[in-house]
């Protein structure tokens, strides 16, 4: 239990330390070149990984749709993005709006059933969480 | 700190002297400014978000066939693909102008690889709501560490009570939104997996 917390803890900081890294490195060789150069020494990693524990199957791809194979590309922009907000309005605020979003966007999918995802139903405790969450950000602007 | 937004202040800065405003004109211009920037970057965020949320439902789909990290080595090489190009098409020939690049920058990718190993393990043991729930508080509780500590020659955002009290309500409706019920079902065998997390 307390391993899983701190796992989960860790990776959070890893995800802003990403965030933050990323915008410090895009001062020094551009933002699309820091991009290009996390992301490949990342997948030289993962793939070193893959290879290692072999979980999965790489040749798998043959059975995922074209449009679902081509989300890795958004990668780009969501760095870029990032590290200009990040720039632009500091990391508090850029953490916070990009969370919002994420939460508000994942909801909306799952209320339709877009994509295949099983539909659920958007309860009360759901808008008030989001109320709260922009209701946040306000606060951070006063 | 400088890319976009140098540009853009220069490029300010030339109307603002061609056109010599008086002094009051030229705070309202600058209050004016401050707002555009916070909208400009508080947009960027949210489309980044929005970004990461289809990316996540994407990922997840590929990770139902491939495994957490044959998914993980797919989407960061169609990431640097994708980074490349668009390089090459914004920047050109200064794509491998790299004499500012620092060690440490190659190997900052491996942050994300350590963010994969972390959400997977804490899916596992947590589950995802719970897991979840601590990964968003502690990303904002150390974006707001980074702020107001300068760490890694950000520009330093002196700390401010109003920040603090902004993410603790962000928090707490983060723990609204994912305690409070919701009716759904997920396959339990599909839930350790980063890319079901987030």
């Amino acid at each position: 239990m307390i391993r899983g917390i701190l796992f989960a803890f860790l990776g959070g900081a890893c995800i802003t330390l990403q965030g933050v890294a990323n915008a410090r490195i895009s001062e020094d060789i551009g933002t699309w070149q820091a991009a290009t150069v996390t992301q490949l020494t990342g997948f030289v990693m993962a793939l070193l990984i893959y290879f290692f524990v072999k979980d999965g199957d790489l040749g798998g791809f043959r059975k995922v749709k074209p449009l679902y194979l081509a989300g890795g590309a958004f990668g780009a922009v969501i760095i870029y993005s990032e590290v200009t907000a990040i720039q632009t309005i500091g990391v508090t605020f850029t953490i916070s709006a990009l969370l919002i979003a994420q939460l508000c966007v994942t909801f909306l999918i799952d209320t339709f059933g877009w994509f295949g995802r099983p539909k659920s139903k958007m309860g009360a405790p759901q808008f008030i969480g989001l109320a709260l969450m922009i209701g946040g950000v306000l606060v951070m602007k006063l | 700190m400088y890319g976009i937004v140098w540009d853009w202040k220069r490029w300010r800065g030339g109307i603002c002297t061609s056109i010599k405003p008086t002094k009051k004109a030229e705070a309202g211009k600058r209050q004016k400014r401050g707002g555009t920037r916070m909208g400009f970057g508080l947009v960027l965020a949210a489309f980044a978000g929005a970004m990461v949320a289809l990316q996540t439902i994407f990922n997840n789909r590929t990770d139902v066939h491939m495994g957490s990290w044959a998914t993980t080595t797919w989407v960061l090489g169609m990431g640097f693909i994708a980074s490349l190009a668009c390089s090459l098409i914004f920047e050109g020939g200064r794509t491998f102008d790299l004499h500012n690049m620092k060690l440490w920058y190659a190997f900052s990718g491996l942050i994300g690889v350590g963010v994969v190993i972390c959400l997977v393990l804490g899916v596992k043991i947590l589950g995802p709501t719970f897991s979840v729930s601590v990964t968003l508080t502690s990303q904002l509780g150390f974006a707001l560490l980074f702020d107001s500590m300068g760490w890694l020659g950000l520009e330093k955002v002196s700390f401010d009570w109003k920040q603090l009290a902004g993410v603790v309500i962000i928090v707490a409706g983060i723990y609204v939104f994912k305690f409070g019920g919701k009716k759904k079902t997920e396959p339990p065998e599909l839930q350790a997996s980063a890319f079901k997390a987030l």
